[in-house]
């Protein structure tokens, strides 16, 4: 029961990260023609434009680095992994990662909340349209929080499957 | 001290299978406490450092190579080459490597590269008499092409993490990269007869089902025309790299949704996504060594790395070599996002008081990436022509490092030492 609501909200929230990097990617490449077409067609030189598009830039890049999470898609060296054939090893192996991944995710958290508290203490934003800086920062909150969750995730899916294979012995 | 335990910490967490990413953050960690970093203004200096218009070029020129493989631009390149130099001895195998290098004009990256042109090519080339190990093999160092043929990101990372010019850094690589080319092509005519037959072109690969010279190149027009927009729309001041990459992006689209009709709404959605997955993967990565980076500065390693590298070894030529193989040996057991953005800002204060100029650094560190990316125990690319070729790495390995050591280290050692073949195109654009 609980599994299935886990995994019906994993879906949900999967659905919503894709259509939001969705967004955010079209809306980037969208404001980058417009400004080559802005200053070689019409003429116009549009300020803060690229304000505009390092917010998307930015939740594009986070999300994107959640998604991977999510699918356990990040970069890996792999080398070890492969040469594992049991299984059981290769569950502990995974639950070890997991948990040195969660742990440096927490440091992560810790750092991204640091800087948007510094960021609240001290308002700031970009001169030429006036975006506060924090709407991009929380981007990267949202990623830290984010891949925190999925590298516990990762853990608890590992640490469940060795207590099965222990239970089917 | 503690710089060596953080390159081994480094080391440690990757090969242990920690992700790249979060391995760069826990070494960040172990920085902070043993450096005392500032964790209030931290990840403000990361924030600040990612937060460059430059970089928005990566994701746009990663959508670019997705839309490529789905929209059918990768086909048709691959078919057009084939026909124009399939039917030569060693031609199919030619072709691969011309194929990659055109794939890396526009796309930009290696892993693409693998994808498309593996998944079209493997196959024929099988049949016309290449065995797979040495066809995954050619797969992957000639897909690294796409690191050396501007628009490159490896690139672009270098020059946004040591601030040189993208465009000077993109000029450079380029004669490395003709070099590159030419090697294969010459190696790949030696191995055809010596260490396997190469069947004519009658024996039913594909080649005679091919259009003709003038219709391959009249469907691979618009495909053609996407380095020439990229690299003349740079060159020629109209764009900026990232704009550049916004048009390629933008005509990639169009030509596989409405040109060649392979592109859909369902795999065009699916390729922007896994072009912001790709994305996401490298920023992280940057974000946590641009902390890193601030941390070795305030610290003065890098100059004092130069200090004592200069009490050691006093000849600039031996400080190229040692330079060279350690760059080697950090592609051989990391990717080359983490040779570029670790090792480069960590090198260039030694290297430019060698007498190495940075953009020419920038094209020796490009070349060390192509032969790490193919070298075991990492090997990343190669892992990748292995699975798409679908034969084992250990058939793989030996046609792999021959390659390595008869084109790869050559081109390597002659861009590492003669430098006009990097600088001699960025001083006739007046970037040096």
């Amino acid at each position: 029961m609980i599994s299935r609501l886990f995994c019906g909200l994993d879906r949900r929230v999967g659905w919503l990260l894709e259509a939001a990097a969705f967004i955010a990617s079209l809306l980037v490449v969208g404001l980058m023609l417009f400004l080559v077409l802005a200053r070689y067609v019409f003429g116009w030189s549009i300020v803060g434009l690229l304000e505009l598009i390092m917010l998307f830039g930015m939740w594009l890049y986070m999300l994107g680095a959640l998604i991977a999470s999510r699918r356990n898609e990040h970069l890996v060296v792999d080398f070890i992994e492969l040469q594992i054939t049991d299984q059981r090893i290769q569950l502990m192996h995974k639950a070890l990662i997991s948990l040195i991944t969660f742990l440096i995710c927490l440091f992560f958290v810790v750092l991204a909340w640091r800087m948007l508290a510094w960021g609240m203490r001290r308002p700031q934003s970009t001169p030429g349209m006036g975006i506060p800086l924090w709407l991009p920062q929380a981007s990267i909150m949202v990623a830290a929080v984010g891949c925190s969750c999925y590298a516990l995730r990762d853990l608890i899916c590992a640490v469940a499957g060795i207590g099965q294979l222990k239970g089917e012995h | 001290m503690e710089g060596f335990i953080a390159i081994g910490l480094l080391m440690l967490l990757m090969i242990i299978g920690v992700p790249v990413a979060w391995s760069f953050a826990g070494v960040l960690a172990y920085m902070v406490y043993a450096y005392d970093g500032n964790l209030n203004t931290l990840m403000m200096q990361g924030y600040r450092s990612v937060d460059s218009v430059i970089l928005v070029a990566l994701p746009l020129f990663v959508l670019t190579g997705y839309l490529m493989q789905s929209g059918g631009i990768a086909r048709r390149l691959v078919d057009f080459i084939e026909v124009m130099i399939g039917k030569r001895r060693g031609g199919m195998g030619a072709s691969m490597v011309v194929a990659s290098g055109i794939f890396g004009a526009i796309a930009g990256t290696a892993t693409a590269a693998v994808a498309s042109i593996g998944t079209i090519m493997i196959g024929p080339l099988e049949k016309r008499g290449y065995p797979r190990s040495y066809s995954s093999a050619l797969l992957g160092i000639s897909s690294l092409l796409g690191i050396l043929i501007p628009p490159s990101i490896t690139m672009i990372l270098f020059a946004v993490v040591t601030r040189q010019s993208v465009a000077a850094c993109f000029a450079a690589s380029i004669g490395p990269a003709i070099l590159l080319i030419i090697g294969l092509i010459l190696a790949n005519r030696f191995s055809v007869g010596r260490f396997f037959h190469e069947l004519s072109s009658a024996a039913g690969d594909g080649l005679e089902q091919l259009p003709s010279k003038g219709r391959a190149a009249i469907h691979a027009f618009p495909a053609l025309s996407l380095p020439i927009i990229i690299l003349g729309g740079i060159y020629g001041g109209v764009f900026t790299p990232t704009e550049a990459a916004a048009v390629a992006a933008f005509a990639a689209m169009l030509i596989g949704f409405f040109i060649y009709r392979d592109l859909n709404l369902k795999s065009f959605a699916r390729s922007v996504v896994a072009a912001a997955e790709t994305t996401g993967t490298v920023i992280l990565i940057l974000l946590f060594s641009f902390m890193i980076g601030r941390i070795l500065a305030s610290e003065r390693i890098p100059q004092d790395l130069t200090q004592l590298v200069g009490s050691l070894i006093e000849n600039p030529i031996l400080i190229l070599i040692a330079v060279n193989i350690f760059l080697i040996v950090a592609g051989m057991i990391m990717d080359d996002v983490s040779v570029t953005v670790v090792v480069a800002p960590l090198f260039l204060p030694l290297m430019v008081d060698s007498g190495v100029h940075p953009v020419h650094f920038a094209s020796i560190v490009a070349c060390s990436v192509v032969i790490g990316a193919n070298s075991p125990p990492v090997a990343p690319i190669l892992y990748m022509a292995c699975r798409i070729g679908k034969v084992s790495i250990h058939k793989t390995v030996k046609p792999a490092l021959a390659l390595m050591a008869f084109v790869g280290l050559p081109v390597m050692m002659v861009t590492t030492f003669v430098p006009e073949l990097s600088l001699f195109l960025p001083r006739l654009l007046g970037f040096v």
